[in-house]
């Protein structure tokens, strides 16, 4: 894949589509170097996502709120599943709560899944319908793995903050065309 | 109808555009901005602006033809539009009334 492929595949994450060829000839043209190049890449791609965070502040920490909210409770609803069983085996709920009660903290002082949360920020915004569905199953997903397999919380983060640029990207993508 | 308000920085793009004429596009715009004004805005900002002022109606833009010196990609040509000139025009005037009767101390020409 050349570099300029890669580039604008990178800026269409951020950006109207329509806009990215330009701005990849416009950056080419300029000639300053492959640091340079992708430096303002970089720079372009964190430029958008920010004005787009940055124009309708309240209601994205309303959105994140819930996000966070719904992660939370799904989190603690699939470690209640996953000790289930045992406690139906050993009819024993003396095992059951100090287990759920065990996964909280591990819960709340993870690092990643606060950074799950802000990269959730661009998605959230606007769920609606399916979209909402498809954020609920695929979050429900990557904790699940996490829980059941025990794959680093890093993993799950990297994997749920690639599935949020997808998702941007497809969405803006779509508005976009629709407009057209 | 609420006056369309302009940042510092929208208003230089705007004016930069306008100064450019037919040849107003993404790197001449740089160019033109850090010659007048002795800084050069990060490509992030540029193009943020410019989508934004035309998501608001002040510029248009068209592409050129491809060109090998750019990967074959084209240009995407600015221009003001007739509610982006009125909206600098009615700022800049705001400035110079501002102006009017200020002694800038140091500065000889405000």
């Amino acid at each position: 894949m050349r570099k300029s492929a890669i580039a604008e595949w990178i800026l269409s994450l951020a950006m109207p589509p329509e806009h990215v060829a330009s701005t990849v000839g416009d950056l080419i043209e300029d000639n300053r170097g492959p640091l340079w190049f992708w430096t303002a890449i970089a720079r372009t791609v964190a430029a958008f996502v920010w004005r787009d965070l940055a124009a309708d502040g309240i209601r994205l920490a309303g959105n994140a709120l819930m996000d966070w909210c719904v992660y939370a409770f799904s989190f603690l609803a699939i470690q209640a599943l996953w000790h289930v069983p045992g406690f139906l085996w050993s009819h024993s709920y003396r095992e059951l709560l100090p287990k759920l009660w065990s996964s909280i903290p591990a819960y709340w002082n993870s690092g990643p899944m606060f950074l799950l949360w802000i990269f959730w920020f661009p998605v959230s915004t606007q769920s609606r319908g399916k979209e909402l569905l498809t954020w609920l199953v695929t979050g429900l997903v990557w904790i699940s793995l996490c829980g059941l397999t025990g794959v680093p919380t890093d993993g799950v983060t990297v994997g749920v903050v690639v599935l949020c640029l997808f998702v941007r990207a497809r969405r803006r993508f779509r508005s976009r065309t629709s407009h057209a | 109808m609420q006056p369309i308000t302009l940042g510092e920085f929208e208003q230089v793009v705007l004016l930069t555009i306008l100064r450019l004429g037919d040849a107003a596009y993404g790197v001449s715009i740089r160019k033109e901005i850090a010659v007048h004004t002795d800084r050069e805005p990060s490509p992030g900002a540029l193009y943020t602006t410019l989508d934004r002022l035309e998501e608001r109606g002040l510029v248009t833009s068209s592409l050129g033809d491809p060109t090998p010196q750019r990967g074959g990609r084209a240009k995407r040509f600015f221009k003001v539009s007739a509610k982006g000139v009125e909206a600098v025009a009615r700022v800049q005037r705001g400035y110079r009334r501002l102006l009017q009767g200020v002694i800038l101390p140091g500065v000889s020409h405000a």
